[in-house]
């Protein structure tokens, strides 16, 4: 249907300019009244005491503890630890990840020596290995960026095999026939072919990162959201806790909507006819 | 039969077959034929598979069975062999152009010399002002023209056409008759066209090979005595209409057969 609609609305200007996404107004007010009625409903449970305030505190108490927390520092400070160590993951592990998937993808040789390993290694708790990597690492900044590493490499190990997989023949085929050398076979078959499936790798990878990356920072020493939210849960500040959750939830919708604009930007062919 | 010297492509009994669910299957038994430097050769047959194969074989994409496929080796820096595909083969994640200039870049040419080439050729062809369309913003019709392209600027001296127009409207696929008879007139490259249409085989071929169905092999090779330039025309031609009649009455009963 989307597909009908966008063609019934073309014109020989359009024809002539590459189509541009546009930026989808009615969408973004479908999600604000989501999100109004969600804080509504929040809101109005807590008045009427149907839950505890202890619990769950009311939104705009929350809200008022999220101001306090941002114009004294906290939240950015924090935030930006965990995205650093998010980021640093996300290289470290994500870009051998990405390479070795791709290579897997392209070779079924490799695949066969390397697939069980990976299966048996992706299965692993990786949140469990924090105790092995501190006994490694000490207790610095490093078993946090090492935890998130971790959790990047698989998503993005898997994303870029299977991505690699799916590009028809005919494309290798084209590749073979017209003599490009494994470079180019590469450069313009293998690695644009798998991009889109790359880069919800990459928001797959990101939010791995982020979900350990908290997980160690609540064992670890006093940094990150990680950090915030358990310290909250430790002094019964229960309100300091849902804004660190509110901080994460934020970001995971953030990692969404920078994968969903670097899939348009990067394969705007994917999902085409 | 021994190979025919100078000749652009010498296939010497080629045969094919390959595992299918009941058995060994025959694709192709005993294929031989030659097809001189500059000349445009179409191979019809009725549907079924073996014309993909021997295309693959000849573009060096599968190994026969047995017998051998020669084709001289070309200068240094060129492929052999440029196949226009049956099914949509431009790179989804390339613009027309980028897509045109492929075998120019395969080979090396630094990419403003590319560029203009593929933009000449594509101008030429009347979808210049595409260029920066990606393939999905193109219609089936402008695809095709764009694969055409970009066999035609590989530098292959020969090129090999897998039913090119098969999955175009009726009007289009004229039109893209025409065009192919244009860009041919000018640059005048070794052809090995498969079609089961038997009206494009003639009005496009110097010869046409006629095939059997399954095993695969040629039944009749009939040289086209039509005078070029050719053009839409020339379907109308009572010599043109005579020698499609032929040759459907050479395939009928295996054409019955298969439907």
């Amino acid at each position: 249907m989307a597909y009908l609609e966008s063609y019934r609305n073309r014109s020989a200007a359009d024809d002539l300019a590459p189509p541009r996404v546009r930026w989808n107004a009615r969408a973004l007010i479908r999600w604000a009244i989501t999100l109004t009625a969600l804080i509504a409903v929040w809101e109005l449970v807590t008045r009427l005491r149907l839950i505890h305030p202890l619990w769950l505190p009311a939104p705009s108490v929350v809200a008022q503890k999220f101001a306090e927390m941002l114009a004294s520092g906290v939240i950015v400070r924090q935030t930006t630890s965990t995205l650093t160590a998010v980021l640093l993951g996300v290289l470290m592990g994500g870009l051998p990840g990405a390479v070795l998937g791709l290579a897997m993808g392209a070779s079924p040789r490799l695949r066969a020596i390397a697939d069980p390993i990976v299966a048996a290694f992706h299965a692993l708790p990786k949140i469990a290995l924090l105790p092995l990597v501190i006994v490694a690492f000490g207790v610095g900044e490093t078993p946090r960026i090492v935890i998130s590493a971790l959790g990047a490499f698989f998503p993005l190990l898997i994303n870029g095999m299977a991505g690699a997989r799916n590009i028809a023949p005919v494309y290798f085929e084209v590749s073979r026939n017209y003599g490009a050398s494994r470079a180019k076979t590469f450069a313009r078959v293998i690695l644009p072919g798998s991009l889109p499936s790359l880069i919800t790798g990459l928001r797959l990878a990101a939010n791995t990162s982020l979900l350990l990356t908290i997980a160690a920072e609540m064992v670890l020493p006093r940094s990150g959201l990680g950090a915030v939210i358990w310290r909250a849960w430790e002094t019964m500040r229960i309100e300091e806790l849902y804004v660190g959750l509110i901080v994460a939830a934020t970001l995971g919708i953030s990692i969404a909507a920078i994968s969903g604009v670097l899939l348009r930007r990067f394969a705007p062919w994917h999902g085409q006819p | 039969m021994n190979p025919v010297q100078d000749a652009a492509l010498n296939c010497i009994q080629v045969s094919h077959q390959f595992a299918g669910q009941a058995g060994q299957v025959i694709a192709l038994a005993g294929v031989s034929f030659s097809v001189a430097a500059g000349e445009f050769v179409c191979i019809v047959r009725p549907s079924g598979c073996g014309k993909t194969t021997l295309l693959k074989m000849i573009a060096g994409l599968g190994q026969p069975s047995a017998g051998q496929i020669l084709i001289p080796q070309p200068a240094k820096n060129t492929p052999k062999t440029a196949m226009v595909f049956q099914e949509q083969a431009l790179l989804p994640w390339l613009n027309l152009l980028d897509n045109a200039a492929f075998g120019l870049e395969t080979r090396g040419v630094a990419k403003p010399a590319r560029q203009t080439q593929a933009q000449n050729f594509l101008n030429a062809a009347g979808i210049g002002q595409f260029a920066r369309h990606y393939p999905h913003q193109l219609s089936t019709g402008m695809r095709q023209r764009g694969a055409i392209a970009r066999a035609f600027l590989s530098g292959a001296g020969m090129l090999l056409m897998d039913e090119p127009f098969s999955a175009l409207d009726a009007q289009t696929r004229l039109l893209m008759q025409e065009e192919l008879l244009r860009i041919w007139k000018d640059h005048r490259k070794t052809v090995v066209f498969v079609t089961h249409d038997i009206e494009e085989a003639v009005l496009l071929g110097d010869r046409v090979l006629v095939m059997s169905g399954r095993p695969g092999r040629i039944i009749e090779d009939i040289r086209v005595p039509l005078a070029r330039p050719r053009g839409l025309q020339d379907r109308e031609n009572p010599e043109v209409r005579q020698l499609a009649w032929h040759i459907w009455k050479v395939i009928e009963t295996e054409a019955r057969r298969m439907i």
